[in-house]
């Protein structure tokens, strides 16, 4: 099992459907409880030229993310699991081999921060 | 490299895959990073690091549209543009929902005579149910800040000094404010303006 995974297993319980906020555009869509990583509830994220800006309501708490630390946290939304969304950051940034211990100080800090919920 | 990454994001909403291709095409590979902040302190920081320039945005002007107490509409013109898009061009009163008047604050006071320490002031602030509001935008970066909403009339306490003051902004030392973001993240423009409006 990779670091990231390892990290990240066992912190919360399985997360309601998300209704993903966006700066501009509040998404209807529902998932599933997968057991994947999944963004939690009431997120707004607004994006940035250079990455994004969470507004966590519930926490009173503001993120700044890099371009890299938001293409993460979009690719949590239930329906990849820890092992893809690895590949398809690695893949997609071109990184051979992934880097494994920066996507698990990632989601360590989201988790952390209660933005990703990771079953 | 785009047909690879719609494959690799199939699984992604299609209203954020766009998003996601423009992250992933358009900036050189960093580290992810992120730094969290308490609203509070990111307001208080944001201030003290405003990015609009050498000086903070002010109220230039603050000027009642239509002063009638069932339809109250004011006015505020900026000294510069305000990036407005944390803040929906449009919207209504929900401090939830709503960050660009999260913190919006009213008062209004009951006006004696021209001495404002002679004022008594009831403020809107959360101890009190909130009148309806709305606010628009001219355009995504403006100057000007319309915000139409309902108030009670009052009525003076010697019937010498007619006038409801509005106060917005940031009192000293107390929250009351209207958010905006500029270029380097959220930041927080206190201001403070009046108005008075004549009482019928």
């Amino acid at each position: 099992m990779h670091k990231a995974l390892r990290l990240c297993r066992g912190r919360h319980p399985p997360v309601p459907a998300v209704a993903h906020t966006t700066g501009l555009a509040v998404s209807d869509s529902k998932t599933e409880v997968t057991g994947n990583p999944q963004q939690v509830e009431g997120l707004e994220i607004h994006e940035q030229p250079d990455g994004c800006v969470v507004y966590q309501k519930s926490r009173e708490k503001v993120h700044f993310l890099n371009h890299t630390a938001v293409f993460l946290l979009e690719l949590c939304n239930g329906r990849h699991s820890m092992e893809e969304i690895r590949e398809i950051y690695a893949a997609t940034f071109d990184r051979s081999p992934a880097p494994d211990q920066e996507i698990a100080a990632i989601f360590e800090q989201f988790a952390a921060e209660e933005l990703v919920r990771i079953p | 490299m785009e047909e690879k990454l719609d494959t690799r994001l199939e699984k992604v909403e299609p209203n954020r895959r766009d998003f996601m291709k423009k992250v992933a095409i358009g900036a050189a590979y960093a580290v992810p990073v992120m730094a969290s902040f308490s609203l509070d302190s990111v307001r208080n920081k944001a201030f003290a690091q405003a990015s609009y320039g050498p000086t903070p945005p002010r109220v230039a002007r603050l000027n009642v549209v239509d002063g009638s107490p069932d339809n109250f509409v004011v006015r505020i013109t900026f000294d510069q543009a305000m990036d407005t898009s944390i803040a929906p061009n449009n919207g209504a009163d929900s401090r939830i929902a709503k960050p660009a008047i999260e913190c919006y604050d009213r008062e209004w006071c009951y006006a004696f005579d021209n001495d404002p320490s002679h004022d008594t002031c009831e403020s809107t602030d959360f101890r009190f149910a909130l009148p309806p509001y709305t606010w628009r935008w001219d355009s995504n970066r403006v100057h000007i800040l319309t915000i139409s909403g309902l108030f009670s009339s009052g009525s003076t306490d010697n019937g010498s000094g007619p006038g409801i003051r509005i106060k917005y902004g940031k009192k000293p030392k107390e929250e009351g404010c209207i958010d905006f973001k500029g270029a380097n993240g959220l930041n927080l423009v206190p201001f403070e303006g009046r108005v008075n409006l004549p009482l019928e």
